[in-house]
């Protein structure tokens, strides 16, 4: 079963959407874990850390996910989860998707993206972790 | 089993229902309408305020504005001004909501990014170099940090030498929504109605043409509320409000005049002139009934409406003027008292200078070209209108009753069950949106065709500004009296751990240059923090 971090970094307090796509993913068998708001870096990756979860699915609509999307990614390299992949998704302007992925996120999906989309992306993953 | 009509059911109604999910007959008749109303500017004022509607003046025309510091904002107000705005609304950046200074590192990367950055009194002063705070209002989308940005205005007041009683202006100072929409919370809700109420007390004293609150339906909407659902949860967290006030020993009419309220116009220009109609019979029956007013004006819902941010779309975004102009429309139809309409670069950026002024033309069409004003509640007689407003007063009642009966807003909010309602209705409006039940033209609906991405001219942040408002905040920091802004933190920790009034203490420290962080860090020690629950 794939487990998936949701956290919302920095000050930004609109969670409609990661709301939602929690839940979602929840029916469609995931575990999900969302952090709640305010979130710092440094806290998303110990999170990461501590449960041990296949991908983190970042929301921000703040306008500063560049920056705060490349401190994410620090932090969860310095944990030893650099090989998890980074999903990102909120108010992202098109010409920023290169960019992000430039960085070294997997997948970006700006505003309007269709759920269903989402859902499959996630479901397509495989966990890290040996079937037992 | 909830009492609000969900849009889960809707499909049992059949295609037709308004946007909050009631269901819409094929016609309606004389048989459907409840008897006439009172007439205009008569309890329960459903038809509106006053007799004559419109025809004096139009409402307040007032956008949301600010970015970077200071001077950009100030820039960004005159020209609203000099284009016929007639009232400020002002955007404050997100650091300056959550409390923090400029320099402090969780607000890097936020700082003038969405709003203006207000470290200090220097910065209000920045703001409203030049603009005659004595004869315009202000609007100051703020919470959390409410009584610290007001602070920062009537010590800026004070020094020009303007009367406190001439100031007219409004902060929205409503913490109860933050926790379940919105986020920009900082302290248990206790707490934080605690400073609303000392802020709202202070008012009552000091600044009587000042709204202390404006209670917040529209960002519980945008958290995925119905409509009909978020106006519900208003009038409850009003009750909660009003209850907090009662208790410090205040008269309900010497506060309830100066409360204001905040719903928007959404797309379905029917339901949203029946809602404000029906939330005027709401307020004015509970302040009434309720709380026992006796003064006409403790009972009339005031309320600046926002328009629908979230319909919004990328796709194609001039379509989006089209939207506007229907919210402004609904609004103008429904007697609203203020008007910010969203921009058409919504879904992409703060706006640009454009687009602010498109949206201001928008209001300024409908004012002066539709022929809404020329006479009040032009829908008043409307079979359907009329039946619509019977059945969105009626729920929005049993909202209130439901909430209030079992524990009320404070209950709900601290153990998630608001938080879990809006969340479901959220969920039920995106699996709409996302197969094409509800339809956004040029965005979502294979049968009308898909628009595309537009390469729009978007506000560009500037991260220079950010630095350099930093750098002024040092300064002011190294430059102050030390020993006064010390003595001024001491009075409002004292203030804070004592329950008495905050207020003066708060604009002292403005006087002697202390910082909202600083304030904020303070509060933190004696009230502590909080999570709220997600309710999912």
């Amino acid at each position: 079963m794939t487990r998936v971090l949701l956290a919302k970094p920095g000050l930004d307090g609109h969670d409609k959407g990661v709301k939602v796509l929690a839940t979602m993913l929840r029916d469609a068998g995931c575990e999900v874990i969302y952090t709640g708001l305010h979130q710092t870096p440094e806290r998303i990756a110990l999170a990461a850390l501590q449960e041990d979860v296949d991908v983190v699915g970042l929301s921000m609509l703040s306008g500063a996910h560049m920056e705060l999307t490349a401190d994410v990614l620090r932090e969860l390299k310095s944990a030893g989860l650099g090989d998890r992949p980074v999903v990102i998704g909120g108010n992202i302007p098109r010409h920023d998707i290169a960019k992000l992925e430039a960085l070294g996120v997997a997948r970006v999906f700006p505003g309007g993206s269709s759920y269903d989309d989402i859902i499959n992306w996630f479901s397509g993953l495989a966990s890290h972790r040996p079937v037992s | 089993m909830a009492v609000w009509t969900s849009r889960d059911n809707i499909e049992e109604f059949g295609v037709s229902h308004t946007e909050s999910g009631i269901p819409v007959k094929e016609s309606y008749s004389a048989a459907d309408a409840p008897p006439p109303a009172a007439a205009p500017g008569e309890f329960p004022f459903t038809r509106g305020l006053r007799p004559d509607g419109y025809r004096k003046r139009p409402w307040t025309l007032r956008q949301y504005a600010g970015f970077g510091d200071g001077r950009d904002t100030n820039e960004r107000l005159r020209y609203l001004v000099a284009n016929g705005q007639s009232g400020l609304s002002v955007a404050l950046d997100l650091p300056t909501q959550m409390g923090l200074d400029s320099d402090d590192p969780r607000a890097q990367y936020e700082v003038g990014r969405l709003g203006v950055a207000v470290d200090s009194l220097a910065d209000m002063e920045a703001i409203y170099d030049g603009i005659p705070i004595e004869s315009i209002s202000s609007s100051f989308t703020i919470n959390a940090t409410a009584p610290v940005i007001l602070a920062f205005y009537v010590a800026m007041a004070d020094r020009r030498g303007t009367p406190r009683s001439e100031l007219s202006g409004t902060v929205q100072n409503d913490m109860l929504k933050e926790f379940v929409a919105r986020g920009a919370y900082m302290y248990p809700p206790a707490h934080s109605v605690r400073l609303c109420t000392d802020l709202i007390e202070f008012c009552a004293r000091e600044l009587p043409k000042w709204n202390p609150i404006s209670i917040a339906a529209a960002h519980m909407r945008s958290a995925g509320a119905t409509p009909v659902m978020s106006d519900g949860f208003l009038f409850a967290n009003a009750i909660a409000y009003c209850e907090a006030v009662l208790a410090r020993g205040i008269a309900f009419d010497d506060f309830a005049p100066q409360l204001s309220f905040l719903t928007s116009a959404y797309m379905d220009v029917f339901e949203t002139a029946a809602r404000f109609r029906a939330c005027r019979t709401v307020w004015a029956r509970i302040a009434r009934d309720r709380f026992g007013a006796v003064n006409e004006r403790s009972m009339k819902f005031r309320v600046h409406s926002g328009g629908d941010i979230d319909a919004m779309t990328s796709a194609e975004p001039v379509n989006n003027v089209a939207r506007m102009t229907l919210n402004a429309f609904g609004a103008a139809l429904g007697g609203i008292q203020s008007l910010q309409v969203p921009c058409y670069d919504e879904a992409y950026e703060i706006p640009t200078e454009d687009a602010i002024l498109n949206a201001l033309r928008v209001q300024q069409i409908v004012a002066f070209e539709s022929g809404v004003r020329h006479t009040a509640d032009p829908l008043a007689g409307s079979y359907f209108v009329e039946a619509l407003t019977a059945e969105v007063t009626a729920q929005i009642e049993a909202i209130v009753e439901e909430v209030t009966s079992t524990g009320g807003s404070i209950a709900w909010i601290t153990d998630g069950r608001m938080q879990a309602a809006i969340s479901q209705e959220a969920r039920s409006w995106e699996e709409r949106v996302a197969d094409g039940r509800e339809i956004r033209v040029g965005m979502n609906s294979s049968k009308h065709g898909f628009g595309g991405e537009s390469e729009l001219a978007v506000h560009e942040f500037d991260p220079a500004s950010a630095e350099a408002q930093a750098t002024r905040l040092k300064q002011l920091r190294a430059s102050r009296d030390e020993g006064k802004a010390r003595t001024a933190l001491d009075g409002i920790a004292h203030a804070a751990e004592h329950d008495e009034n905050v207020m003066e203490y708060l604009v002292e420290a403005a006087k002697a240059n202390v910082t909202i962080g600083e304030i904020s860090a303070t509060f933190s020690r004696v009230f502590g923090d909080f999570a709220a629950p997600a309710g999912i």
